[in-house]
């Protein structure tokens, strides 16, 4: 019946030691992941869509298709 | 220390019983040998105020009699009210709560009282199986049956697909014999208007709906 006697100290700073590096590793993967995965592209995206951007044609194309209230197709 | 405490302090009434210490603002001294065969004891006003330390070990635990007064104690012309028995305290197995109240056997047969008894000299001398019975006699499950796991989630998970299904049908019956009919809005027409304007807005044309469509070949982008 002599059973070992167990563990009665120590519990809460041996799942810290085994659970917070994993958890600080998993944070900082997500992290480094959502940054290059999402936000670059994104950006990118922006930029490349800015850098050919002429304002007045996208502005006459709308009116044209009638969108405006203020000022209406030039057949009106 | 008077003569009647025991080495731990807990009260002991003139049979040699251990009885818990209780609270009762009863003053009639009920004694124990009128009551030894009901499994209710009274422990008179007396024992109040005893200093006693009750020591938090499981080994050396009291067995715990439940303090019921069986009749109505009168005191200064007031009267106190039949104690429920749900205000007790009340033994369960729990994990965070790993000393109950109370022991779990209250009322002791009598090979149990002589191994209390015994349990007052030296504990070397208790063989395994004695140490055992005294286990029992203060705890009903021990940790490793209190925790084991069951297959209830079975039963609970089963229910849940059960109960969602037949929501499904509910929800179906709804829209068939509740709902009215759906706004103009929705129809083909309409939504065929409704997404020329939203071309012609150029709603989201960096990523999202309008950076779909080729304006030069009026068709979706491949």
């Amino acid at each position: 019946m002599s059973l070992a006697k167990p563990v009665m100290r120590g519990l809460l700073g041996k799942r810290l030691r085994f659970h917070l590096p994993i958890a600080f590793a998993l944070s900082l993967v997500a992290a480094i992941g959502f940054k290059y995965g999402v936000t670059e592209p994104r950006k990118r995206a922006y930029a490349d869509f800015y850098k050919q951007y002429d304002a007045v044609k996208e502005f006459t194309a709308m009116k044209e298709a009638g969108v405006f209230e203020s000022v209406r197709p030039s057949g009106e | 220390m008077p003569s009647n405490t025991n080495i731990t302090g807990g009260a002991v009434n003139q049979n040699g019983n251990i009885v818990k210490r209780d609270f009762t603002a009863c003053n009639v001294d009920l004694r124990l040998s009128g009551h030894s065969h009901t499994s209710f004891q009274t422990i008179g006003g007396r024992e109040q105020g005893r200093d006693s330390r009750m020591l938090a070990t499981r080994a050396l635990r009291l067995v715990g009699k439940r303090a019921i007064s069986t009749s109505v104690c009168v005191r200064g012309g007031h009267g106190v009210a039949k104690v429920e028995d749900y205000t007790l305290p009340a033994y369960f197995d729990r994990r965070e709560n790993p000393l109950p109240d109370i022991s779990y056997v209250q009322n002791l047969s009598p090979e149990q009282a002589s191994l209390k008894e015994k349990e007052k000299g030296s504990w070397a001398a208790l063989s395994d199986e004695e140490k055992i019975a005294l286990y029992r006699i203060s705890f009903k499950q021990s940790f490793a049956e209190m925790t084991q796991g069951s297959s209830e989630w079975k039963s609970v998970v089963g229910g849940m697909f059960f109960l969602i299904g037949f929501t499904g049908l509910v929800v179906l019956w709804q829209r068939k014999f509740v709902y009215g009919p759906v706004p103009h809005t929705f129809e083909a027409e309409y939504k065929e208007k409704e997404l020329q304007r939203v071309l012609d807005m150029k709603m989201n044309p960096v990523e999202g709906f309008a950076s779909k469509w080729d304006y030069e070949n009026k068709q979706w982008k491949k």
